[in-house]
């Protein structure tokens, strides 16, 4: 995603052509259509009548103002929260992996980058000065890859600049690319964590389409450590497939022999999971994807998951490979169930189970 | 528009550019134009030196049988396009009453055939049909349109846009295998079915012809009655304890204790069958001291079994491992 052919078209909201950053992001982009926009309508439909509407909305960007950024995250109802923030300057994703709900989260969205950025400054002080007690995590991940546009909007080095000196708060850029130019053009800063999604070789090839390759995650990684910098990774989706043990501890064994523990602040699990409204643009989109005929039920809150004796065993085995790094402390669980965490901690932790952060670790 | 009375023949039966229904005529249709004729015109149209039909086909289907030699027909300005009589057509039939998804796909098709553009059907037409406005569902509504073996199973078991298009996905010959598989049962089961195969064709990386050659399958498909509700069912069970079969054993495990116990006939012992939660819920009725005694002691003596053990270990996972 470092050059930007990818891109057919933009649209310019009303409002948003005189904006500074709308500039800056028109320069970088020469030759390519623009045109400002009257009605999101007009982009909507346009993808509706396009065959495969997911991959045709990674292909537009929308310059537009945002009311708000920062929202918790939702978690999955009844699953116990690890407390994260959330930033969504950036809304949908160009990298095109099989298993992203953003699939089936967004109606027709277009690749949406948020010009009026710099009004999150105001709701990010209210938040610093309203949780000042608290230790908390905040990322741009959730709605979009936190630096697949990084190039184009250098979001990372405006986020970074609204962190400084709030060392309670870590901001967290959490990708499956190498971009990481603009993060080596400032200097590193102890609560901004920049954080890879790791998969097997077998993954990466098959479901993350467009992404960096491992080889590519982990050295990015590394360098960003000799900026200074900390990291963390997230094993998610785990996909559960024949062999997937010996090929998730070589990741495993690729990882620390690489990243040096010390400079690891997280490492989170989570298996493999999808709402029932997924399945259908699955279905269309990848045909002859694999990863979904495994087992899964459909659990507490409607989402389809591998059964949880399953997805105890991925877990437990993901902490004894994890383990033998010496890291098993710093992982955590995403979106599961109390039960899951409890089967997960043995008998490591007593009393009443309502959220996994903040890390030990950390305090 | 011209009331006339025209012989069947001048009717181009041939002609189906505005035919899109999928409904028989019932056999009280038939009855009631045998005793008293057709008494609601048909829409026609001319076109090449003949009529041809614009809506009534059931009606035409049922006096064509009662042996009608004439019929009674309402003649539509022949200036008008066949797009415009379709839309008629269409919007009157749409206002009447819910089409099928086989209905909706042919009719889809007919507009394509005539020209209509495929951003006006999605956008004008599809909406009408409450069907998801997007070109993805169009492109799947027209594949299933040519499917026509198929667009009568799926009419009268009222499939659901899911089932059909998971249906699509197999090859021509498996699709041959599977509606004769399914054609007779409900169509909760058929979808049932027609999903188990899909799931186990891409795990098992086999065709439907070797999945159901298996032993357990191929046994149940040469009983006699092998169209029957009981036996889908039993083909149903067969098929998710394939699918699902960490859940499924552990479930019947569970199950196999619980019977094992002997419990008092009250006792009804259920649990969560996803294994989510490990919880076993246990409840009865009671309308006496003495019931209430007696199941208690029952319950109790229960308690020496083994069984309890086993089924909170399988309840909680730990015997996963194993299957």
């Amino acid at each position: 995603m470092k050059k930007s052919n990818w891109i057919k078209k933009i649209y310019l909201d009303k409002g948003a052509e005189n904006e500074p950053l709308s500039r800056r992001i028109l320069d970088k982009l020469p030759g390519i259509p623009v045109e400002l926009l009257e009605d999101i309508e007009k982009i909507k439909l346009e993808l509706r009548l396009n065959p495969d509407p997911v991959a045709e909305s990674k292909k537009i960007i929308l310059l537009t103002k945002q009311k708000s950024f920062l929202r918790p995250c939702p978690c999955s109802p009844g699953a116990i929260s690890c407390g994260y923030w959330t930033i969504d300057l950036d809304l949908n994703c160009p990298l095109d992996c099989s298993y992203c709900i953003l699939q089936s989260y967004f109606d027709h969205q277009p690749m949406t980058i948020s010009i009026n950025r710099e009004s999150l400054k105001s709701e990010l002080d209210t938040f610093f000065e309203n949780k000042k007690n608290r230790i908390l995590r905040v990322g741009t991940g959730e709605l979009g890859d936190s630096l697949a546009l990084d190039n184009l909007t250098e979001n990372s080095i405006f986020l970074a600049g609204l962190f400084r000196g709030k060392e309670n708060f870590f901001l967290e850029l959490k990708t499956k690319t190498d971009n990481i130019e603009q993060l080596l053009k400032i200097k590193a800063l102890p609560n901004v964590i920049i954080a890879w999604s790791l998969n097997t070789e077998r993954i990466i090839e098959t479901e993350e389409k467009g992404t960096a390759n491992l080889e590519n995650r982990l050295r990015a990684a590394l360098q960003v450590i000799n900026h200074g910098y900390r990291v963390a990774f997230h094993f998610d989706p785990i996909i559960y497939y024949q062999g997937w043990e010996q090929e998730y501890q070589e990741i495993i064994k690729k990882l620390f022999k690489l990243i040096p523990l010390e400079k690891i602040a997280w490492i989170s699990l989570g298996t493999l999971r999808f709402p029932a409204a997924f399945v259908k643009i699955l279905r269309r989109r990848f045909p002859n994807n694999e990863i979904y005929s495994q087992e899964f039920i459909k659990s507490w809150e409607g989402k389809y998951r591998y059964p949880r004796p399953l997805r105890t065993r991925i877990y437990l085995e993901m902490k004894r490979m994890i383990a033998e790094f010496k890291a098993e402390n710093k992982i955590y669980l995403c979106m599961e169930s109390a039960l899951v965490w409890r089967d997960f901690l043995a008998e490591n932790k007593r009393g009443k189970l309502t959220s996994a952060f903040p890390f030990p670790w950390l305090s | 528009m011209k009331l006339r009375i025209i012989k069947k023949e001048e009717i181009n039966l041939q002609d189906k550019r505005f035919l899109f229904t999928l409904k028989k005529p019932s056999e009280k249709l038939i009855r009631t134009i045998k005793e008293v004729g057709l008494v609601e015109p048909i829409q026609v149209i001319k076109r090449g030196g003949h009529f041809t039909v614009v809506s009534g086909w059931k009606r035409l289907a049922a006096a064509l049988v009662s042996g009608l030699g004439k019929l009674p027909v309402l003649e539509l300005p022949e200036s008008l396009s066949d797009r415009q009589v379709l839309k008629m057509v269409f919007l009157t039939v749409c206002s009447a009453g819910q089409l099928s998804l086989a209905e909706k796909s042919l009719l889809i098709r007919r507009f394509s055939e005539l020209g209509l553009k495929p951003a006006k059907i999605i956008t004008e037409i599809m909406p009408w049909l409450e069907l998801p406005p997007d070109r993805p569902t169009f492109e799947l509504l027209l594949r299933l349109s040519k499917n026509e073996e198929i667009l009568e199973e799926i009419h009268t078991r009222d499939w659901k846009l899911g089932t059909a298009e998971i249906f699509l996905n197999f090859s021509d010959e498996e699709r041959k295998e599977i509606l004769n598989l399914i054609s007779g049962i409900s169509h909760s089961q058929q979808k049932e079915i027609i999903e188990w195969l899909y799931i186990l064709k891409k795990r098992l990386k086999k065709d439907v012809a070797a999945i159901l050659a298996e032993p357990e399958i191929s046994c149940l498909l040469n009983l006699p009655d092998k169209r029957s509700l009981k036996v889908a069912d039993q083909l149903i069970s067969i098929l998710k304890k394939k699918v699902s079969p960490l859940v499924e054993q552990i479930g019947e495990q569970v199950k196999k204790e619980i019977k094992k116990m002997n419990l008092p006939p009250q006792v009804k012992v259920n649990f969560d069958s996803t294994l989510e939660r490990p919880d076993l819920k246990v409840s009865f009725e009671v309308s006496s001291k003495e019931e209430l005694q007696k199941i208690i002691s029952g319950l109790n003596l229960s308690l020496t079994e083994e069984s309890w053990e086993l089924i909170f270990t399988l309840l909680r996972g730990k015997k996963s491992e194993e299957i």
